[in-house]
């Protein structure tokens, strides 16, 4: 095939034949037959290659129209049951601030535990276990700030930032669902609804829905994704992506009253799967079969491990 | 896990359902319809009636159904197109069968040659042709972000298409 004038000096016709500021014929004196048919295809080829790789937010948008115009009954039941729930909540709002003002409030939850409770706002928290929450109820109005060890669930309620501070990172948003998990080198963040602020090791990142963060031991800050609407411990189930055993091993602690003697196994295996909340045989199961990792109980709730011979 | 986590009728799953596999069922359904508006529209159609049976999707099956139903709509609509053009004339097929570029056909393979061609561009072209042809940046805000003249940002261009039309080859 023969390039004829491809480039001469700085004409750089085909950008400008891609952008529509040359027509179709100006390009044919440029190229040869072949070459011309070959840039048409070409072009066709790379408009089908956007389109399919483009952003679908406005055809989800157009589907979410088309779906409430056939379905205007429904929503405004929905309505009803937002606006008794809101009223339901201010009830217990003012409740709260009459009961709370002036002080700094601690939730905490033990071992197996979890817990839920409605911050002055009427944001909803749940905690997982081990875990514990601070606030300064005197403060709130100015600043919606919480100070979190542990592991929870944010439901906020639209309003100013509402901050989320732990040792290792702070998590900023204004009104949307999302979960913070943060127990010693270990700090997670995944968004569920809406969008989240995360600072951690001197970087900022955005979250959208479905999007989490995690940075594990001081390594760099991983991305991942996830399909749940909201976090599976809600469930009674523990999950994890490509973790650390050492991870998994402190969780089930948190989650049974048990310790675990892990000196004669590598604790760095990377785990991914889930753990059920209820049942201590089928969890120490799960974990622990796929790594090829025997369990001994030694009385006393202490845990042996091994690795298989 | 509970039920309640993985019902389709719930809106954010239904998002979720329709992140994870709208960009596909796309992509099948302009192979098999070869028109970007056609396949964007029955995706569209796909998506409805899976909200409208939210109820009675297996929510573990929700892919074979989307790529069943979109298929189902697919063949009805060439059912349709049949009859119409047992009506239409020899003269207006001829032209639909002409060797003229706008009914070049882009066919899967070639579609996959592209991509791997975009994939192998030097790092400075294809971040050019990206933002173009992806983000759908001009080439004055190109410029702009990377702190490169325009005139760079067009040579860029032109050279990612040359190299592209060598790889891709021959129609």
């Amino acid at each position: 095939m023969e390039n004829k004038n491809i480039n001469r000096g700085e004409d750089f016709f085909l950008s400008d034949w891609l952008e529509d500021k040359i027509s179709d014929k100006e390009l044919q004196k440029k190229v040869t037959e072949e070459e011309y048919i070959a840039y048409q295809k070409l072009k066709k080829g790379i408009e089908v290659y956007s389109e399919l790789n483009s952003s679908l937010e406005n055809s989800f948008k157009e589907i979410q129209k088309k779906i409430s115009k056939k379905k205007v009954s429904k929503t405004k039941v929905v309505n009803m049951k937002w606006a008794i729930s809101i009223a339901a909540s201010l009830v217990i709002v003012f409740g709260l601030y009459f009961a709370f003002e002036n002080s700094d409030q601690t939730i905490a939850t033990a071992i197996a535990e979890k817990k839920s409770t409605e911050l002055l706002d009427g944001s909803e928290v749940m905690l997982n276990s081990k875990s514990s929450l601070s606030y300064n109820a005197k403060e709130w109005d100015h600043n919606r700030l919480v100070h979190l060890n542990g592991e929870a669930f944010f439901k906020v309620s639209k309003g100013k930032t509402f901050t989320v501070a732990t040792d290792i990172g702070k998590v900023e948003v204004l009104g949307t669902q999302f979960n913070v998990n943060v127990t010693d080198d270990f700090f997670e963040v995944t968004c569920f609804e809406g969008s989240v602020k995360v600072k951690v090791n001197g970087s900022g990142f955005i979250l959208k829905s479905g999007e989490s963060i995690r940075r594990i031991n001081g390594n760099k800050v991983e991305k991942l994704n996830t399909l749940n609407i909201d976090p599976t411990w809600m469930h009674g189930e523990s999950s994890f992506k490509s973790v650390p055993l050492k991870y998994v091993i402190r969780n089930l602690e948190k989650q049974y009253a048990i310790t675990f003697i892990s000196k004669d196994i590598d604790t760095s295996l990377i785990f991914t799967g889930s753990f059920s909340h209820s049942d201590l045989n089928k969890a120490l199961t799960t974990v622990f079969s796929a790594l090829d990792i025997t369990f001994k109980t030694n009385g006393n709730d202490v845990i042996v491990l091994s690795h298989r011979k | 896990m509970s039920l309640e986590f993985k019902k389709i009728c719930n809106p954010q799953v239904f998002e979720r359902l329709f992140n994870a596999y709208a960009q596909d069922l796309k992509r099948f359904l302009f192979f098999k319809t070869h028109d970007l508006d056609t396949a964007n529209d029955i995706m569209q159609e796909t998506f409805i009636k899976l909200w409208e049976n939210c109820d009675n999707v297996n929510p573990e099956k929700v892919k074979s159904y989307l790529f069943t139903v979109a298929n189902n709509t697919f063949l009805n609509l060439e059912k349709h197109k049949k009859v119409v053009r047992k009506h239409q004339s020899e003269m207006v097929r001829g032209i639909h069968n002409s060797e003229s570029p706008e009914f070049l056909m882009i066919e899967e393979e070639f579609l996959k040659k592209i991509e791997k061609t975009i994939k192998e561009l030097p790092d400075k072209h294809r971040e050019v042709f990206l933002l173009n042809r992806i983000e759908k940046k001009k080439y004055r805000e190109i410029a702009t972000m990377l702190n490169i003249s325009i005139k760079t940002v067009e040579k860029r261009m032109h050279l990612a298409l040359i190299e592209m039309k060598e790889k891709v080859g021959k129609v």
